[in-house]
């Protein structure tokens, strides 16, 4: 073979790989940003779907001073894509077993209960919460029931790299109208559809809160994020969130998820 | 000093250009100094003990009341057009950079029981639409301890619209409040109120802002006054215009590069610093009438022009060094203090003072020699010929009536210092400011929801500390005492907070308002609570605390009463709880220091009366001439007090700078007029006692009174300014100058008389005081 016939050779199969490496991508890229949201509530991220996790929370003010929390969250996906919830604080030990049940609908608000071990009974938490803090941290109830995800209008944006890994991106813009945000962009990994990042924009279209993935497992087949940060920009706080242990809980009982067994210490 | 004038004359041509050259430049530097009031001033300065704890609060809790305020007042505050405009105005402020957070109704975030749930979240998740829905809104804001004064009104018919800047107010710069006023006055212009509600701009910001446009505003308006005054005055004594403008332009280059300097200081002028033009010209202005007035001697002598120019200069130059001096050092008495605004003053004075004398010896040399025509010889005749007799006869008249003088002069002392005695050291914040519209809105704000006076009960302990049972019993104790005090409009804490949020676990009963008894449960609560309200009043780790006390001014005498009886309270009610407490807060600072640059006043004219006495004690070599000078530069003090108990004013900042300018004015008639007794006494040991005295008087009484006339309504122009403070300065210092006169033109001669002028001779007259001598009609 002729030195020429070596070089075109070279460079059909440099070509080829070329093509090969980058068609899974591009298949992904050309789905809708409604098909990136829906991979992106079909993943659980958080474990707040059908998984146990242990977990503990440390929040710093914008003076460095440091609040933990820690606690058991069971979910079950009862009724894709709602979920219910039940978590249980172990700590601080003045929080140690109080306890918070969350009921997703679809079409009405959702159901919330608070258990405080020192009243010795739930109160149901009525409200519009979802612009409010939950339990003291950056993530507000909107960034846990993930509605505005849910119901939003999807834009696609160009893909950007997060963290040297590709992402779709998806502009989120909430249709309700508790919505505390404006916006949300959110960075998704197309493999997994794992989000990265988050921005999202207050009602003023300011850069509110910024959602950081730093690491990600994979259990059972399903990726968590098991470190991640929720900056909160006007305060100057930060909200670390780290899944210490996950597992899999496909058959957790109904009667797991009521308030009769949320005021079960 | 003779061979500098001459080499001034001979090379004018070239020095008159090195002068335009320096006007231009200190022009240019002086056109770069910032007019500002800012209450920080008189606090912040390196080495006050009390700014780490305050900068520690601010870093930990904002400024709870440094935002701008938008009321909107209105029959009901909660009807849906109005709750309407109120979420337009928020949303409309939301994105402006310069503000961190926009509370209004339609942010707050109370909790409250609804049945047998507990609501927490807005208030207003959307806006009512109906009367009933409104109501309901209405009835929880109402009944909500941390958003009555705060948010609404106690009776509903008055909402605030709080916009908090990104730097505490109290922190920003005066471009930054103007910044932030003008982003709500432009939303405001661009979203009009709804009819019947109408809007107010007020706050904290508004009030230092105004204070700096109104600081401009008065000096643009007073500097044409002074000079109409002084060129009034200058016309009357020379007959001339050239007689008015030829001192004038001496004087304007000394406060031009006086405030060169200041420029370089890199201070801004505040409300003491307003002063310094004024007392610059008004003082500068003396020495150039009387070398002036010299020349205008000489050349009636026949004396050619340059050798008038050099004469009168050389002969006036060290006297008018020496009073200048004497001014000079009384105004260098304030640069010790620590306070940056009263030592600058004292600083740039004493440089204004002396560069007076500079331009006194160079300027007004240069401009006589340049001069084509010389000025009429008779000008600056008229005011000694006519006045110098009339002093001549003042003696006889004052020897006979001695012992009246001497009682009066003792009755003014004895009344002068009851007056002390009554007067106190009480300064304002929201009354220093000039009435109209800022001050009634503050005195609105301070009616219906808080004051601006901030007062901080700030705790500290290890992290945790601040759920503590007896650390919140403690809170709740000072918290609830603090609220009983008068003048306070609002105090909150961390305790009213976690009232709220048990009453809603107990059905919204009043009888929940109470303090949960449990740690756990107070953890409980607090993780319910959204940061960014919790961060109001206790820090994420609970090792920080504030009880953020706002309440009415009323002057600092009270609010520093206040202040103590809850510092003790404080005190009782954290011992023992291993927190420590401090009391902190713009209220507490800056009163503190405000009263204490009084009070420093006071003390540094005290200083300073010493050490000028002690200095005519030295140059006379006599400790009679240092206790003889003393009495009749009391009584013009005494006089002030009087002023003020006439005045029904207490002794602030404001007024307080009397004694700084008082220490300049003082003392020099009574210097001139023993030095001229004296000097007499020496020249004509055998002429009689009485002659000498009246000679004494009739030279040394015309410029004297000069003086006092050109400093009395040189600084009486102060009247004319906004500031109420700077009104009665005005008129203590044209009292003072004037009493100070006829103090010296009774007292001092009595008082020469029986000490020292009839019984001692001296042996060698002091050339330094000798010379600020208008005209000698009967000797010449």
């Amino acid at each position: 073979m002729s030195e020429r016939r070596r070089f075109i050779a070279r460079v059909m199969v440099v070509g080829l790989l070329a093509t090969i490496v980058r068609s899974p991508s591009e298949a992904q890229a050309a789905g809708s940003a409604e098909e990136i949201v829906r991979r992106l509530l079909a993943s659980d991220p958080f474990g707040f779907n059908d998984a146990t996790i242990d977990a503990h929370l440390v929040v710093v003010d914008r003076t460095g001073s440091k609040r933990s929390l820690a606690f058991r969250a069971i979910s079950r996906r009862y009724a894709p894509p709602e979920s219910e919830t039940l978590l249980r604080f172990s700590a601080p030990p003045d929080m140690a077993g109080a306890g918070f049940l969350q009921i997703e609908h679809r079409d009405a608000d959702d159901d919330r209960y608070l258990f405080l071990p020192e009243l010795g009974r739930s109160r149901r938490i009525a409200g519009s919460l979802r612009s409010s803090a939950f339990m003291g941290t950056d993530f507000a109830f909107a960034d846990l029931d993930r509605r505005d995800l849910r119901e939003g209008i999807d834009t696609l944006l160009p893909d950007v790299s997060v963290a040297q890994y590709a992402c779709h991106v998806v502009q989120v813009v909430p249709t309700r109208s508790d919505s505390p945000y404006s916006r949300i962009v959110v960075y998704v990994r197309p493999d997994n559809g794992v989000p990265l990042k988050m921005e999202m924009f207050d009602r003023a279209q300011v850069l509110a809160k910024t959602f950081d993935a730093r690491e990600l497992r994979r259990v059972d087949g399903v990726w968590y994020i098991v470190s991640s940060r929720m900056t909160n920009h006007p305060l100057q706080h930060t909200t670390e969130l780290v899944i210490d242990q996950v597992a899999s809980t496909q058959a957790a009982s109904d009667d797991l998820f009521s308030v009769r067994n949320l005021e079960k210490p | 000093m003779r061979r500098f004038i001459q080499a001034l004359i001979r090379f004018r041509r070239f020095i008159v250009f090195g002068w335009v050259a320096s006007l231009v430049l200190a022009g240019f530097f002086a056109s770069h100094i910032q007019s500002r009031f800012q209450f920080r001033d008189f606090y912040d300065y390196p080495g006050n003990p009390a700014i780490p704890v305050l900068q520690s609060y601010h870093r930990d809790f904002g400024d709870p009341a440094g935002n701008v305020v938008v009321l909107l007042e209105s029959d009901d505050a909660f009807q849906p057009d109005r709750l309407q405009y109120v979420d337009a105005l928020t949303k409309a402020l939301e994105p402006v950079p310069i503000f961190r957070r926009i509370r209004s109704l339609t942010t707050v975030r109370p909790s409250r029981a609804v049945g047998d749930d507990v609501v927490t979240g807005l208030l207003l998740p959307h806006l009512p639409v109906s009367a009933s829905e409104a109501r309901a809104a209405k009835d929880i804001a109402v009944a909500d301890r941390l958003l009555v004064r705060r948010i609404v009104s106690a009776d509903g018919r008055a909402t605030a619209v709080l916009a908090e800047m990104k730097t505490p107010s109290e922190f920003s710069s005066i471009d930054e409040q103007r910044d932030a006023i003008r982003a709500v006055q432009g939303q405001l212009a661009l979203t009009p109120p709804p009819t019947g509600v109408q809007a107010i701009v007020t706050g904290a910001p508004v009030v230092e802002v105004q204070t700096t446009d109104d600081l401009m505003n008065d000096q643009q308006r007073l500097m044409p006054i002074v000079f109409a005054v002084l060129i009034a005055l200058l016309v009357l004594t020379f007959r001339s215009f050239l007689g008015a403008a030829l001192p004038l332009a001496a004087v304007v280059t000394s406060v031009l590069w006086t405030m060169a300097i200041f420029a370089l200081l890199n201070r801004p002028l505040d409300m003491i610093g307003s002063i310094i033009p004024t007392s610059l010209i008004v003082y500068g202005v003396v020495d150039p009438i009387f070398v002036l007035s010299r020349y205008l001697d000489k050349m009636q002598r026949g004396e050619s022009k340059e050798d008038a120019i050099v004469a009168s200069v050389s002969e006036l130059a060290v006297p008018c060094l020496f009073t200048s001096l004497t001014t000079a050092v009384g105004f260098a008495a304030f640069i010790p203090t620590p306070i940056a605004t009263v030592r600058f003053y004292g600083v740039t004075v004493a440089i204004g003072v002396v560069l007076a004398w500079v331009t006194t010896v160079t300027v007004l040399p240069l401009l006589l020699a340049l001069l084509p025509a010389p000025l009429p010889a008779s000008a600056g005749r008229a005011w000694s010929s006519r006045t110098a007799p009339l002093f001549a006869r003042l003696w006889p008249w004052l020897r006979s009536r001695q012992v009246a003088v001497f009682v009066t002069a003792g009755a003014v002392l004895l009344a002068g210092l009851w007056a002390a005695s009554t007067r106190q050291v009480v300064n304002d914040y929201v009354r220093g400011v000039p009435p109209g519209p800022v001050r009634d809105t503050i005195t609105l704000l301070e009616a219906q929801f808080t004051g601006v006076i901030r007062t901080v009960v700030y705790l500290e302990g290890d992290p945790g500390s601040m759920r503590r049972p007896e650390v919140l019993k403690a809170i709740e104790t000072i918290d609830d005492f603090a609220e009983s005090q008068p003048l306070v409009t609002t105090s909150t804490s961390v305790v009213d907070l976690l009232k709220e949020v048990n009453r809603a676990f107990h059905g919204g009963s009043p009888a929940g308002a109470v303090l949960p008894k449990s740690t756990a449960l107070v953890e409980q609560y607090l993780s319910l609570v959204d940061p960014e309200d919790l961060g109001d009043f206790v820090t994420s780790d609970e090792s920080r605390a504030q009880i953020a006390i706002l309440s009415r001014d009323r002057g600092s005498k009270p609010v520093r009463s206040m202040q103590a009886a809850i510092e003790r309270v404080a005190r009782a009610a954290t011992a023992g709880t291993n927190v420590q407490m401090y009391l902190t807060g713009q209220g507490v600072t800056g009163y503190r220091e405000m009263d204490r640059i009084a009070v420093d006043m006071l003390f540094g004219f005290v200083v300073a009366f010493a050490a000028i006495a002690a200095l005519v004690a030295v140059v006379f070599r006599s400790w009679r001439a240092a206790l003889v000078s003393i009495v009749p530069n009391l009584v013009p003090t005494a006089g002030c007090f009087l002023v003020l108990v006439a005045l029904r004013t207490e002794v602030r900042v404001d007024n307080a700078i009397m004694f700084c300018i008082a220490v300049g004015a003082l003392f020099n008639t009574t210097i001139q007029f023993i030095a001229r007794a004296r000097a007499l006494a020496a020249e004509r040991p055998t002429s009689p006692v009485d002659e000498r005295m009246a000679s004494a008087l009739a030279t040394v009484g015309p410029p004297s009174l000069l003086t006092a006339v050109v400093l009395s309504l040189g600084f009486g122009v102060l009247c004319f300014s906004k500031f109420p403070g700077l009104q009665t300065l005005g008129l203590m210092c044209a009292v003072t100058m004037l009493l100070g006169f006829l103090a010296d033109a009774a007292i001092t001669p009595l008082l020469t008389w029986r000490f020292l002028g009839a019984r001692r001779s001296l042996q060698t007259e002091p050339a330094a005081v000798d010379g600020d001598v208008l005209a000698l009609p009967e000797e010449t």
